[in-house]
């Protein structure tokens, strides 16, 4: 249930349209990285309510995931507050009218997008959930109601997070023609279908490995990205 | 007024509820569930910064208290002899001293907060974006070598934790 609300609550500070959010804050960026943040609690304490050995497993294996993906999200989400000079998600999208942040800071993109899958517990990252290794890991002692619902907060979660990718790399409601409900709605959907897709394709990633290539390989590269668009912003005006 | 006396209800509500998670992070024999409570206890000290328009405070507030505890688990897991948290054990350890130590504690809160001289309340409270921008601007200033200097000890000390973790080998994984 906490998971359902993590995912709403991470969804109303999304913009669909100028106008068309829940609710505008100030501090937009800040509070979906705080709804997020709830997703590991509400994970641990699913993988440990059931008193099930694969349930627990599960749930400390999400947070030594989290330990991996953590910084991944924050760190990319500080460059894109730097162009935007606000944490607020619509000025956010407005600051991308001249050129989106997937070609101002693809690092970033990348950096996210990963990261966001670990989050969302999507394969190649799902070991947490791993039906072939953990019988369902935090799934693995819930049926029925429960189960549906757990399910759902997590397709909640993966449009929440296709939603903050949209808004800040992929110029959330902006683009031709179309109307900019639309344009966010197709942008989400791709994004979420991709983010789904992909990883399908790929083999598992033990935690251990995601954890290294996170810390030694991430880390860096997401502090060169916040550099380089600190000299960027200094030096270009988009 | 009515919007004020609102603000208090809660205000004293979630100041209620901070205090019984803290009281809940020993009376329970469960360390997951003492990390929870004391989760919920700064969750609702995040809750107390909202309703006194403290946004970044607020939210800062309860996203870290959920990623600190987390982190605390992490500790949790590495160093208790019940790694998975599953059994039961005392959270209460030097009765006598903890008493004391929190009675003194108390007192001294409690004098500070009487004696304190608080200054006038402020009328105008800058609006959300402003909180952030000074906030920005005083630990880039004035505070910025208290704040890293605190991040450098916090940053120290769990380097060495999870060396002191590690146990002693020289085998190599590679």
């Amino acid at each position: 249930m906490l998971l359902l609300v993590a995912g709403v609550l991470a969804a109303a500070v999304i913009p669909l349209a100028p106008g068309l959010i829940v609710t505008d804050l100030a501090m937009g960026a800040l509070f979906l990285n705080a709804a997020l943040a709830y997703v590991l609690v509400a994970l641990i304490m699913a993988g440990w309510g059931p008193n099930g050995a694969y349930g627990m497993i599960g749930g400390w294996r999400f947070l030594g995931q989290f330990i991996a993906y953590a910084m991944l999200i924050v760190m990319p989400i500080t460059a894109v507050v730097m162009r935007a000079e606000s944490l607020s998600t619509v000025d956010i999208v407005t600051s991308q009218a001249a050129l989106w942040n997937i070609a101002y800071q693809p690092l970033g993109f990348a950096l996210f997008v990963v990261a966001a899958m670990g989050l969302a517990r999507l394969p190649p990252l799902d070991l947490p959930t791993a039906p072939g290794d953990l019988a369902g890991g935090i799934e693995a002692e819930y049926t029925g109601v429960r189960l549906a619902v757990l399910r759902l907060a997590r397709m909640l979660v993966i449009l929440a997070l296709a939603g903050a990718t949209v808004t800040f790399y992929l110029g959330g409601w902006l683009g031709p023609w179309l109307p900019a409900p639309v344009w966010s709605g197709l942008k989400i959907v791709l994004v979420a279908g991709l983010m789904v897709g992909a990883g399908r394709l790929m083999p598992r990633v033990r935690e251990a490995r995601y954890l290294e290539l996170s810390w030694k390989l991430g880390v860096p590269l997401a502090l060169t990205n916040i550099f380089l668009v600190g000299v960027i912003a200094l030096v270009v005006t988009i | 007024m009515t919007g004020m006396t609102a603000q208090m209800i809660f205000l004293a509500f979630f100041g209620g509820a901070a205090v019984w998670f803290g009281i809940v992070v020993f009376r329970t024999h469960s360390m997951v569930r003492s990390a929870i409570a004391l989760l919920f206890s700064q969750t609702a000290v995040g809750l107390m910064f909202l309703l006194m328009q403290a946004e970044f405070l607020g939210v800062l507030q309860i996203m870290m208290m959920a990623t600190e505890m987390s982190v605390m688990a992490v500790f949790m897991v590495m160093f208790m002899m019940d790694p998975g948290g599953m059994g039961a054990m005392e959270m209460t350890h030097q009765k006598r001293l903890s008493l004391w130590a929190g009675g003194v504690g108390l007192v001294a809160a409690l004098a500070v907060i009487w004696l304190a001289d608080w200054g006038p309340v402020v009328p105008n409270i800058p609006g959300a974006a402003q909180q952030a921008a000074d906030l920005g601007r005083e630990l880039l200033g004035r505070s910025m070598l208290i704040f890293e200097s605190a991040g450098l000890t916090i940053l120290t000390a769990m380097v060495a934790a999870t060396m002191v973790a590690i146990a002693p080998t020289k085998e190599r994984r590679k």
